[in-house]
């Protein structure tokens, strides 16, 4: 169970999810035309309450925006978010190629949408573990 | 020597110190990390670390806001005050708090809120290993 591991299980996720749109992956460009889907992969800690370390806990979450241009409904994003949390259900079990398997913890939620770089973005945080 | 109603008073008394402890310490430890400063794109930074507020101005950092009092380090007092049971609101007002946490579509997210809360759990496991130790 490594960092990148777990970001290529969370990758091939997004990639098989028939969402349609281009997504952005981390650290790398963004496509120059919207709508598009950006992805922030954050590990926020490892934890293990076993006297032995022999279960290490990844902690973490996903920030996805759904990306659209600047003046046009908002529901377009909405809609996209939408798909991204029924993508990710709480409960849901992703395999790890190294080992182990994600768990989505809590529902995903879709967050307040907001202007940037002349575009509307719509977040949608979806919080995991791994072990 | 106390009676053993008197010792029993005594820990009960030093476990609610104790609980109040690690109550307000574990969330002062959100709000320092989540206020520890990087310097931001503004001020000539290359990179980014998650987890920690970038200046260029310090608006973003200089917006935080608790019951009604605004500045970097309003969440002392506030923190302070708190007893078990409270609900407290912190909240970034500046524009750019938001694209800043979420990340925009030119910019990944600094996530200085949503990294920090989320060790929260590991924050308070360390103050209940203080109190214990």
């Amino acid at each position: 169970m490594n960092d990148a591991d777990i970001e290529n299980a969370i990758k091939a996720r997004f990639a098989g999810g028939a969402l349609v749109w281009p997504i952005a992956w981390p650290n790398q460009n963004a496509p120059g035309t919207v709508p598009f889907i950006a992805l922030d992969i954050v590990p926020t800690g490892r934890t293990d309450d076993t006297l032995d370390g022999s279960v290490p806990i990844a902690e973490g979450f996903v920030m996805a925006r759904a990306v659209i241009g600047e003046g046009t409904s908002t529901s377009e994003a909405n809609r996209k978010a939408h798909e991204i949390t029924t993508l990710f259900p709480r409960g849901l079990r992703i395999a790890v190629a190294g080992g182990g398997e994600i768990r989505v913890i809590r529902h995903p939620e879709p967050l307040q949408g907001f202007n940037a770089d002349r575009k509307w973005i719509k977040p949608v945080r979806i919080t995991f573990t791994v072990s | 020597m106390k009676s053993f109603e008197a010792q029993v008073r005594d820990i009960a008394k030093m476990t609610e110190a104790n609980l109040n402890y690690v109550m307000k310490s574990s969330i002062s430890d959100v709000l320092v990390a989540a206020q520890t400063t990087q310097i931001g794109i503004g001020q000539g930074a290359t990179s980014f670390e998650v987890g920690k507020i970038p200046v260029d101005t310090a608006e973003l950092a200089n917006s935080l806001t608790v019951d009604g009092a605004k500045g970097p380090e309003s969440y002392v007092v506030a923190i302070a005050g708190m007893q078990i049971g409270d609900y407290k609101r912190f909240a970034w007002t500046a524009p750019h708090a938001m694209p800043v946490e979420v990340g925009t579509s030119k910019m990944a997210g600094r996530h200085y809120v949503g990294a920090n809360a989320a060790k929260f759990s590991g924050f308070v496991a360390a103050r209940v290993a203080e109190v214990r130790s």
